[in-house]
């Protein structure tokens, strides 16, 4: 995609004059021209200045190989939910279900699996694996097909979805937790590449995928057209159901994929489990800059909003503060981090 | 007036000294001055990025001046916040409008200042009288409880003035209200603003079309680049005059037109009907012929334009392109047969104004600039960079947001967007709306250079020294129907006015 426009602050069409002597208001406006042109973007600054200050907070603990293995392990369900939610917020639009598919997908894979009786028939691991994406791919058409044709807005259809979804879950296996997936499933969870745990991979892989779909494909073309302005997209021969489609898929299928990668790091999954991951993805997407406007936003910013909130709750973990302090945190953190992209975005977006 | 005031001029209203405004280190303003006496019409003009705005939004408080003093009714202040503006009895009506779509219109004429009964309640019954008495003073027959989301553009522009009536005003600040009003309209909107006048309201009035600075104006300010260029009575300047200094240049023949039609017809429209829009209307256009569609707002026109297009599905008749019939149904499927519009609504049908230059004009034609599913980045710069220098749209590469480019070269790039893809039809609506003197002779120019292409152009337009300088054919539509085709010798102001007027009306 295009190139940020760092550090354009000047109004097109009107010509420079000299800067020196500058009054306090474009101090102001400088500094923050300043800021957004930081290489590498100020959310990576952001990222980098945690770091420091976890590493000194935790006398070093928080640099250890094992810690940040940990830190990246925990993170990689997340992450690939965070995706999934990108593609609906680029979208201009809202998954409220990836949290509750994931959860899906993950007890069908791990039930049809499963090596006691589950509520699924037993299949092979390469069927149960498909089985679980073909659940997260099915919802996310249902999202889209009734997002792209009718005027209820995705936040109400993915409200409702999601309720379906849990529903159908509950439903479908007593409340009962699946346990004892195929052992390879757990194996993969544990396996590391070169140091690496093999689902920090799979999400390393899910942003590469991300990155091409959206930036490299006329997919991501039309889905930035369609998010920045529908109807001059639908003008411009955009096919604007379909987008939302394809996008709504899209969500499903991460959705799918990140329960998988929870199913493979715990090794059971109840039905109960993911509450809080839906809005832990609309939190990564938020801190990493994407506009709930939809049109604006890369997968970068994605990933470094979930490494901000991963980093946090780590440090907060190893200094010993309690788990209702760190959620009270994550709250301060969204909506500082949100306000602090608005106040750069708009500075330099100022027309007169 | 016998009272001493400190002002120079005894009966200013305003008095701007000196105001200089920096955005970032650039400075938007450098010094302008601007007084603006009690009764009077003074008008901005300008290109796009002068400071019209600026200046503007530096009285009524929107904005406030980095350097410079502004005085009202003898009083000095070094900015004015939004709160003190109103207080002081300056308002401003912008071209888009601050109406709330959901409440009807007399609840927007008085929403912030409602009026209470002895008991303490909301006056509805006085309120929903005295706005229905503004708007008959405006001599619009508007129902006061319509919702304003259901009015069109031209009366949603109409409700504010009224709205900004309702105040205890003393200077009014209009932003191009002609913009979207017919020349019907207008003159309703020229006999309210000569009536404020002799209230001893004063009126700093913005526009691009000059004709109506010499008609209506008392002085003209011209603003260039920032710094004002000169203040004059209307009286002793002309249109020339005040181009020569807006753009610093002369501009001789702004429409410059090249007779192109061929023979071959691109476009055939038969008996096209969408109930309550337009009916039964059938035209041809030639290869390299530019149809004019003029008519005041509301008579349909632009529903036609989308009803050619595909985006609005017809009820009735039908639409071909080189011979060849129009599924319709669709905007794609005006696409998919060589059809290109241009909207009226530019921000916020033709751009995607948060995505770059390069997204916008190949939005289109990405099928063509993808390998299967894979954008082939190479040839999207090559196609941006091509149109940037040949249609010289300004703007600092092709990575800039549209958003940022100004209003002629926003209309370049949905230009450019369609003759990316390729079009043998291109509808264009308003196509010079909220485009400067500058900009606008270049898109005419372009009009010309696309006709002799032999690409044939349905252009609507409100302005009709444009439609009369650029079309090859005029018809002219009253509500719905065709009420006049008109040959390039044929065509003149009066002839179309006399068509465009619903016969019912102008017996009123």
């Amino acid at each position: 995609m295009s190139a940020p426009n760092a550090g354009v602050t000047a109004r097109p069409g009107s010509s420079s004059e000299t800067k020196g002597n500058l009054p306090t208001s474009d101090e102001h406006a400088a500094r923050v021209a300043r800021i957004r042109s930081l290489p590498g973007g100020p959310m990576l600054w952001v990222l980098g200045a945690l770091v420091v200050v976890s590493v000194v907070l935790t006398d070093g603990v928080f640099i250890r190989p094992s810690n940040l293995t940990t830190v990246l392990f925990q993170s990689s369900v997340i992450g690939v939910l965070a995706l999934a939610q990108a593609f609906a917020v680029l979208c201009k639009g809202l998954d409220l279900s990836v949290g509750a598919t994931a959860i899906l997908a993950a007890m069908v894979t791990g039930g049809a699996s499963s090596v006691e009786a589950t509520f699924m028939p037993h299949l092979p691991l390469p069927l149960a694996i498909l089985a679980g994406l073909a659940v997260g791919l099915s919802v996310g058409v249902l999202n889209g097909l009734v997002v792209g044709f009718t005027p209820v807005p995705p936040f109400i259809v993915t409200l409702s979805t999601y309720l379906l979804v849990v529903g159908v879950t509950f439903l479908a296996t007593g409340a009962a937790p699946v346990t004892e997936p195929d052992e390879r499933i757990q194996g993969f969870g544990d396996a590391n590449v070169l140091f690496v745990p093999a689902p920090v991979l799979v999400w390393v892989l899910f942003i590469v995928l991300a990155s091409v779909l959206l930036g490299r494909t006329k997919y991501g073309h039309m889905v930035y057209a369609v998010g920045g302005n529908e109807t001059a997209a639908r003008l411009s021969g955009v096919s604007v159901p379909r987008v939302k489609i394809i996008v709504y898929a899209t969500a499903g299928l991460f959705a799918a994929v990140a329960g998988m990668l929870f199913l493979a790091r715990t090794g059971t999954v109840l039905p109960s489990d993911g509450e809080s991951f839906m809005l832990d993805s609309i939190a990564a997407v938020a801190v990493g800059g994407l506009s709930l406007a939809g049109g604006a936003g890369r997968v970068r910013d994605v990933v470094l909003g979930v490494l901000v909130l991963a980093v946090v709750g780590n440090l907060l973990n190893i200094l010993g503060v309690s788990q209702y302090l760190q959620t009270a945190v994550q709250g301060v953190i969204i909506l500082v981090a949100v306000g602090a992209t608005l106040r750069l975005g708009r500075r330099s977006g100022a027309t007169p | 007036m016998t009272e001493h005031m400190d002002s120079a001029v005894p009966d200013a209203l305003v008095r701007m000294v000196g105001i200089t405004k920096n955005y970032a280190g650039v400075a938007a303003l450098k010094g302008v001055d601007l007084d603006l006496r009690a009764g009077e019409v003074h008008c901005l003009i300008g290109e796009n990025g002068a400071g019209k705005s600026t200046l503007t939004r530096i009285l009524t408080g929107a904005e406030q001046p980095t350097q410079g003093t502004i005085e009202v009714a003898g009083h000095t202040h070094n900015e004015l916040r939004p709160a003190a503006a109103h207080e002081l009895g300056i308002s401003a009506i912008y071209q888009e409008t601050d109406l709330v779509p959901d409440l009807t219109v007399w609840q927007n004429m008085y929403l912030g200042h409602e009026p209470r009964t002895r008991y303490g309640t909301l006056d509805r019954r006085g309120m929903r009288r005295s706005a229905r008495h503004v708007l008959d003073d405006l001599g619009v027959g508007l129902a006061v409880d319509l919702r304003v989301a259901d009015l069109s553009a031209a009366n949603a522009q109409l409700v504010q003035i009224a709205k900004a009536l309702t105040r205890e005003n003393r200077v009014l600040i209009m932003d191009e209200p002609s913009a979207v009003l017919s020349d019907h309209e207008l003159s309703g909107l020229f006999g309210i603003i000569r009536t404020l006048c002799d209230r001893g309201i004063g009126i700093i009035y913005i526009s691009h079309r000059l004709d109506e600075v010499i008609q209506l104006g008392d002085r003209v300010t011209v603003l260039r680049d920032g710094r004002g260029v000169e203040t004059t009575e209307v009286r002793d300047t002309s249109i020339p005059a005040m181009i020569r200094s807006m753009v610093g240049r002369d501009l001789t023949d702004q429409f410059g037109k090249v007779p192109a039609a061929r023979e071959t017809v691109a476009l055939s429209v038969r008996g096209l009907t969408a109930a309550g829009r337009f009916q039964d209307v059938s035209f041809d256009v030639r290869h390299g012929e530019i149809l004019g569609i003029a008519g005041l707002v509301g008579a349909g026109r632009s529903s036609l334009l989308s009803g050619i297009f595909g985006d609005l599905s017809p009820d009735d008749g039908e639409v071909a392109v080189e011979g060849q019939r129009l599924a319709g149904g669709s905007a794609r499927a005006g696409i998919a047969h060589g059809i290109g519009l241009v909207p009226e609504d530019r921000r916020g049908a033709g751009l995607v104004l948060g995505r770059s230059v390069q997204d916008n004009v190949t939005l289109p034609s990405i099928d063509s600039l993808s390998w299967g599913p894979f954008l082939r980045p190479g040839a999207m710069r090559r196609v941006t960079r091509r149109f940037i220098d040949d249609f010289a749209i300004r703007t600092p590469s092709p990575a800039q947001p549209v958003r940022f480019l100004s209003g002629g070269n926003q209309q370049k790039v949905v230009l450019a967007k369609w003759l990316a893809r390729g079009v043998s039809v291109l509808l264009l609506d308003e196509p010079t709306v909220g485009v400067d003197v500058g900009a606008k002779s270049e898109i005419y120019a372009l009009m010309n250079r696309l006709a002799e292409d032999g690409v044939a152009i349905v252009m609507v337009s409100s302005d009709l020294p444009e439609v009369l300088g650029m079309s090859d054919r005029v018809i002219v539509m009253s509500e719905g129907r065709v009420t006049a085709e008109l040959s390039r010798n044929e065509a003149t102001q009066e002839a179309i006015m006399e068509a465009a007027v619903p016969t019912s009306a102008a017996v009123a």
